[in-house]
C-alpha cells in the first residue's frame, strides 16, 4: 500500500495546485458560498412604495412600522410615480394611505383605509399586505378599546391617555409568548439545529470535487502505458482498485476537515451519525466516480458528462429549489439521490451497495491484466 | 529455462496476421525479429508479453504455461513497447520512481540511476517533455528493465537512437544475455541485427527479408506460409 | 487569418455533421433542465392535497375562549392554505408525530385564558417534528404571527380591565365584560379582509410571471446552449499537432474563433426555433423590426459570453480548472442578467455590480422590447462592451502565443 501511495504522490504533485484546489473545494467553496448566501439573504430587500396622501401621526407611524421591517426597501413616492414604477416592475407593490386615514380610524371605520396595488409579478405583495393589515388592525383595535372605555366612563379619559395605557401594557406586562422546540422522542434529536443548507451545499461541492479529481483514471488509461501493467506487481485492475481506495481515503479526510471547520465556524454539532453519513456519502460518490471514469476514454467528454449530471444533481438536491414537498410525496427520490441520506443522516443507504456492486463488476470487465 | 511457442495463430477479424507459428528461444540467446511493416512483429511481441491474447496455440516459458500461470510469468517478462509508454509530464527520475514503486523488485535511487546510465541516459531531473526523441526511447527501455526480467521483449528499441548509444545498449543487452536471459527484439537495421543476434526470425509475407538472410551468415527461421 | 478561419469553420462544420446524432441531446438538455426546475417550483407553490401538512392542537384549558382561539387557527387564511388543523390529546399527538403523521403540535396550557386576562405570563408552546424541520419552523412562524394578533387583543382587554377597575366595577360583571370583549376582538381580527382596498396596477398581461420567466428562461437556455455547443466542439489536439499547425502560421485563436462562430450560429438558430412556439403561446405583439433588435441583442450577448469563456480557456491550461471557472462564469452571468430572479430583489450592492454586466444590459433591453414595447433601443453600451471584450481576447491570446513560442 505504501508503494501505491508513493506512486500516487509522484503523479499528484505534478499538478498539485489544481489538484489541491479541487481537493479543498468542498471546504473553501462551501464557506464562500455560505458567506455570500447569508450576505445576500440579509441584504436582499423587496422594493415597495408607501404613498402618504395624508400627513397625520397615525399615517407616519404606519409608514415607520413598514420601514422597520427587515426585508423591505421602502420608497416614499408620489402616487403617480409609484404606479409607473410598479408597471415597469421596478417596484414589487405599492400601498397608498388614503386621505382621512386617521379620522376614519378614530371614528371606528375599518374598511378601505389603504389601497394596495399589485401586478402579476408581485412576489411580496401578500406578506406585506398582511403586515400592514395587522398594523392597521392594532390601530383600529385601539380605537375600539377607546370607545369601550369611553362608553363605560363617559368621556373621563382622552384618546391619548387610553392609547398610552395600551402601549404601557404592551411594554410592561408579560403578554402571550410562544416557544418552539423539537420533540425529542420522535426521531433522533441530534438533528436539532442542523444547518441543512450548509450540508446541501457541501454535498454539491463534494460531488464536483470527487468527480473532477477522479479524472486520473482516464488520464492514466493511456494505452501505451497500460501495456506495462501486464508485467508489474499490480495488475491494472489492482492498480485502479488501490488508487480508488487511496482517493476515497483522501476524501474521507476532507470530510473530517470539513466537519471540524464547520464546527468552528457555524457551531455545527459533530455527532457520530453526522460523520458516518458524511463518510458514506463520500464513499458512494467515490465509487460512482470510479465507475463513470472507467467508462470514458476522453477526459473532456467525461468532464462534460459530470457537468450535466451535476446540474441535475443541483436542481434536485434542494439547494436552489426546496424539494421537501416532492420528496415526501415521492420517497423514491431520496433513495436515488445521494444527498438525502446525507442530510437526513441515514446510517444505511442502498446506493452504496449498488455502486459497490457495479464497481466490482466494471473492475472485472477491465481488459488488461 | 526456455521459451517454447507452438502453433500460434492470430488474426484481427478477417485479417490473418500469422498462422501456425512455432519457435523456441534458449537462455542466453538474442533473437531478432524481422519483417515488413505490418508483418505482425509488434503483435507477436505483445502476445508474448501477455498484453494481447493469441487465437490459438500454446506458449510456455520455463515450463510454465501462459494460459494458467500468468501470475508467476508476469515477473519474468520485460516488454519495451513500440510506442512510448512513459509519463510525459514527469521527469526521468519520477518516471523511474513511479514504475519502481509498482514493480516486483525494490530498487533504490542509485540503482535506478545506474540503469539509466547503462542506457546512456544522463538526464535525470529533466521532465520527459523536454527530452529528445532518442532519450525518450532510452527511458522507455530502462523502465522495462527495472524488475530484472528473464525474458526481454524489445519492440524497435533502438529506432532513433544515435550510433554510439546504440552500440552501448547492444553491449548491455549482450551482457544480459550472457547472464542467461532471453532477448527477442525487432529492428529494421540489418547491421545491428547481424552484429547482435544469434538467430533471426522472419515473419510476414514479403520474401524480401528471407532472401537477405539466405545469404547472411546468421541462422534464420523462416515461417512457412 | 481569414483563410485559416474559413478552413476551420469548414472543419468544424464537418465535425458537427459527423457527430450530428448527439446534437438533439444538446438541444434538449437545457430545455429539459428548465422544465424540471419548473416542475419542482410548481410543486413548491402548489403543495398537493395529500401532503398538506397536518398540525395537532391540544387544548388543556377547555374554555370558550380557547375554543375561539382554536377556531381562529382553523380559519386563518395562511394556516388553511398550507395546513390541516386537528384537535387531539397529547398522547395521541406524540404517537402521530412518531409515525410522521403530523409535523408539529400546539399546546394551549391549563389556565391559559385566565392568565391572558390577568396579564400573567401565558405561553403557547409549539413542538416540532425533528424529522420535518422545515415544516415545523414554518408552522411556528405562522403561530407566532397569530400570537401577535392575540397579543394586541390582550393589551386592549387589559387596558379595558385597568380602566374598568379604576371605575370600581365589580369583579363578576367585569369578567363578563372581558369575555365579551375577548370574543369580539378575536372575531374582529378574523374579519380583516376589508382593510385594504386591493387593485391591480393596469399593466398589460405581458409582464405576468409566466411571461417573465418564459422570456427569462429562454435567455438562460440560450446562454447555456452557447456554452454547451462550444464545449461540444472541443477537439483534443496534442502537442505535435499544435506544433505542426504553428508551422502553417495557425494560432490557437483561429480554432477558438471558429468554435465561437459555430456556437453562436447554432445557439441562435435554436433559440429562434424555440421562440416561435413561445411567441404563439404567450402572444406578444412583436413586429419584424423587434425581432431583428432582439436578434442583435442576443448576438452581442452571445459574443461577449463566448469571449469570457474563451479567455478562461486561453489563460488556464488545466481542463478541469477551465471548466470549473466557466461554470462559475455561466452561473454568475445568468444570475446577473436578472432572468432568473428579477434584479430588483437583489441587495443594492449586488444590483450595482450586476448593472455593469453585459448580461444585465442585454436582458434589460430584451425586457424593454418584449414587455414594454420600447421602440428605441440603445446598442451603444453592448457594442462597446463587445468591442472591448474582443480586444481583450485578442490581446490575451497573442500574449499567450508569444509566451509559448
Ligand atoms: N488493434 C488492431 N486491430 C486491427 N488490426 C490491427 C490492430 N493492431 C494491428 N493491426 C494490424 O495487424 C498487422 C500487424 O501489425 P503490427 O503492429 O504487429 O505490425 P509490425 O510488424 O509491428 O509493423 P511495424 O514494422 O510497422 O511496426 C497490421 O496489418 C495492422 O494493420
Ligand atoms: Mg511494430
Amino acid at each position: 500500500m505504501i508503494s501505491i501511495i508513493k506512486s500516487r504522490w509522484i503523479l499528484w504533485k505534478k499538478h498539485w495546485l489544481a489538484n489541491s484546489l479541487f481537493l479543498f473545494l468542498p471546504v473553501v467553496a462551501t464557506i464562500i458560498t455560505m458567506t455570500l448566501f447569508t450576505n445576500i439573504q440579509e441584504d436582499s430587500k423587496v422594493p415597495i412604495a408607501i404613498v402618504k396622501k395624508e400627513d397625520s401621526p397615525m399615517a407616519d407611524s404606519l409608514y415607520e412600522a413598514a420601514a422597520d421591517l427587515p426585508y423591505i426597501r421602502l420608497f416614499n413616492l408620489s402616487e403617480k410615480e409609484a404606479l409607473i414604477k410598479l408597471e415597469r416592475h421596478e417596484l414589487d407593490s405599492v400601498f397608498v394611505i388614503d386621505s382621512g386615514f386617521a379620522e376614519k380610524i378614530k371614528s371606528g371605520a375599518r374598511n378601505r383605509l389603504i389601497t394596495g396595488y399589485s401586478n402579476h409579478g408581485s412576489f411580496a405583495y401578500t406578506p406585506i399586505k398582511e403586515m400592514l393589515v395587522s398594523y392597521v388592525q392594532t390601530l383600529t383595535a385601539q380605537a375600539k378599546t377607546y370607545y369601550t372605555v369611553d362608553q363605560m366612563a363617559g368621556g373621563k379619559w382622552t384618546w391619548e391617555e387610553v392609547t398610552e395605557k395600551i402601549s404601557d401594557i404592551q411594554t410592561e406586562q408579560q403578554l402571550l409568548e410562544t416557544t418552539f422546540h423539537l420533540n425529542s422522542i420522535a426521531g433522533n434529536a441530534t438533528n436539532e439545529e442542523r444547518n441543512r443548507n450548509l450540508w446541501e451545499i457541501w454535498g454539491y461541492f463534494m460531488f464536483i470535487s470527487i468527480f473532477f479529481l477522479f479524472d486520473w483514471q482516464i488520464k492514466e488509461k493511456k494505452t501505451a502505458i497500460l501495456s506495462r501493467y501486464a508485467m508489474m506487481k499490480y495488475s491494472y485492475q489492482q492498480y485502479v482498485f488501490f488508487h480508488t481506495a487511496v482517493y476515497t481515503f483522501m476524501f474521507v479526510s476532507i470530510c473530517l476537515l470539513s466537519a471540524a471547520m464547520f464546527h468552528m465556524l457555524y457551531e455545527e454539532k459533530i455527532t457520530f451519525s453526522l460523520l458516518w453519513s458524511m463518510v458514506m456519502y463520500t464513499i458512494t460518490l467515490s465509487l460512482a466516480a470510479s465507475i463513470l471514469s472507467a467508462v470514458y476514454r476522453s477526459v473532456y467528454v467525461y468532464y462534460w458528462t459530470v457537468l450535466l449530471i451535476s446540474g441535475v444533481y443541483l436542481i434536485t438536491s434542494g439547494v436552489i429549489i426546496p424539494t421537501d414537498g416532492i420528496v415526501s410525496a415521492y420517497p423514491v427520490i431520496s433513495l436515488v439521490h445521494p444527498v438525502y441520506p446525507l442530510v437526513q443522516e441515514k446510517y444505511f443507504h442502498p446506493l452504496v451497495i449498488l455502486f459497490l456492486g457495479l464497481f466490482l463488476v466494471t473492475q472485472r470487465k477491465q481488459k488488461y491484466f | 529455462m526456455m521459451l517454447i511457442v507452438e502453433k500460434l495463430s492470430k488474426s484481427y477479424g478477417k485479417n490473418m496476421i500469422f498462422d501456425n507459428l512455432s519457435f523456441n528461444v534458449h537462455p542466453g540467446e538474442i533473437v531478432g525479429l524481422v519483417g515488413e511493416n505490418g508483418a505482425g512483429k509488434s503483435t507477436l511481441l505483445s502476445i508474448l508479453a501477455m498484453v494481447q491474447k493469441a487465437d490459438a496455440g500454446t506458449i510456455t516459458l520455463n515450463h510454465q504455461c501462459y494460459q494458467t500461470d500468468k501470475k508467476e510469468l508476469r515477473r519474468q517478462i520485460g516488454f519495451v513497447p513500440q510506442d512510448l509508454a512513459i509519463w510525459e509530464q514527469l521527469s526521468v527520475k519520477e518516471n523511474m520512481q513511479f514504475f519502481a514503486q509498482l514493480s516486483w523488485v525494490k530498487k533504490d535511487m542509485a540503482e535506478l540511476k545506474e540503469l539509466c546510465l547503462q542506457m546512456q541516459l544522463e538526464k535525470w531531473d529533466e521532465p520527459v517533455k523536454s527530452l529528445s526523441g532518442g532519450m525518450k526511447r532510452k527511458l522507455n527501455i530502462a523502465i522495462s528493465l527495472i524488475h530484472d526480467p528473464h525474458l526481454l521483449l524489445l519492440d524497435e528499441p533502438t529506432a532513433g537512437i544515435d550510433l554510439k548509444s546504440r552500440t552501448e545498449i547492444g553491449r548491455y543487452l549482450k551482457q544480459l544475455a550472457s547472464q542467461g536471459k532471453m532477448i527477442i527484439y525487432t529492428s529494421h537495421d540489418m547491421d545491428e541485427l547481424r552484429s547482435l543476434c544469434d538467430r533471426v526470425l522472419c515473419i510476414g509475407k514479403d520474401p524480401f527479408y528471407k532472401n537477405i538472410f539466405h545469404e547472411s551468415p546468421i541462422p534464420f527461421l523462416a515461417i512457412p506460409d | 487569418m481569414g483563410k485559416q478561419l474559413l478552413l476551420f469553420l469548414q472543419l468544424d462544420g464537418k465535425n458537427i455533421k459527423r457527430k450530428w446524432r448527439s446534437l438533439p441531446l444538446l438541444f434538449l438538455f437545457p430545455v429539459l433542465f428548465t422544465l424540471l426546475s419548473a416542475i419542482l417550483i410548481a410543486f413548491l407553490i402548489h403543495p398537493q392535497e395529500k401532503n398538506r401538512i397536518t398540525v395537532g392542537l391540544i387544548d388543556h384549558d377547555d374554555t370558550p375562549e380557547t375554543e375561539g382561539i382554536v377556531r381562529l387557527f382553523a380559519q386563518s387564511e395562511e394556516m388553511n392554505s398550507l395546513f390541516r388543523i386537528k384537535e387531539m390529546s397529547e398522547s395521541e399527538a406524540e404517537q402521530l408525530m412518531e409515525q410522521g403523521e403530523i409535523s408539529a403540535y400546539i399546546i394551549l396550557p391549563k389556565d391559559f385564558t385566565a392568565n391572558l386576562y390577568e396579564g400573567k405570563s401565558a405561553v403557547l408552546p409549539v413542538i416540532g417534528n425533528p424529522n420535518k424541520q422545515m415544516e415545523s419552523h414554518l408552522i411556528y412562524e405562522i403561530v407566532e404571527s397569530i400570537a401577535r394578533h392575540i397579543r394586541s387583543s390582550q393589551a386592549n382587554i387589559l387596558t379595558i380591565h385597568h380602566f374598568a377597575s379604576e371605575l370600581g366595577k365589580n369583579e363578576e360583571k367585569l369578567q363578563d365584560l372581558l369575555f365579551q370583549q375577548f370574543t369580539d376582538f378575536v372575531f374582529y381580527t378574523l374579519s380583516s379582509g376589508q382593510v385594504i382596498h386591493e387593485k391591480t396596477a393596469n399593466n398589460e398581461a405581458t409582464s405576468s410571471p409566466m411571461n417573465y420567466f418564459s422570456i427569462g428562461g429562454l435567455f438562460i437556455i440560450y446562454t447555456s446552449w452557447l456554452w454547451l455547443v462550444y464545449l461540444y466542439l472541443y477537439r483534443e489536439i496534442d502537442e505535435p499537432l499544435v506544433q505542426r499547425m504553428r508551422l502553417y502560421g495557425v494560432t490557437k485563436l483561429s480554432f477558438l474563433l471558429s468554435r465561437m462562430i459555430w456556437s453562436l450560429f447554432i445557439a441562435i438558430s435554436w433559440t429562434g426555433i424555440l421562440f416561435i412556439p413561445l411567441h404563439l403561446l404567450l402572444d406578444f405583439e412583436l413586429g419584424m423590426i423587434d425581432f431583428l433588435k432582439i436578434f442583435v441583442i442576443y448576438f452581442l450577448h452571445g459574443l461577449l459570453f463566448l469571449c469570457c469563456i474563451c479567455i478562461i480557456e486561453i489563460v488556464f491550461s488545466q481542463e478541469k480548472v477551465q471548466l470549473f471557472l466557466q461554470l462559475i462564469t455561466f452561473v454568475v452571468i445568468s444570475l446577473f442578467s436578472g432572468a432568473i430572479i428579477p434584479a430588483i430583489y437583489f441587495p443594492i450592492w449586488l444590483q450595482e455590480l450586476a448593472s455593469y454586466s453585459f448580461s444585465y444590459e442585454a436582458f434589460y433591453w430584451v425586457r424593454e422590447i418584449v414587455f414594454y414595447g420600447r421602440k428605441f433601443v440603445s446598442f451603444l453600451c453592448l457594442l462597446c462592451m463587445t468591442i472591448g471584450g474582443n480586444i481583450i481576447l485578442f490581446g490575451i491570446s497573442s500574449w499567450k502565443e508569444r509566451l509559448q513560442s
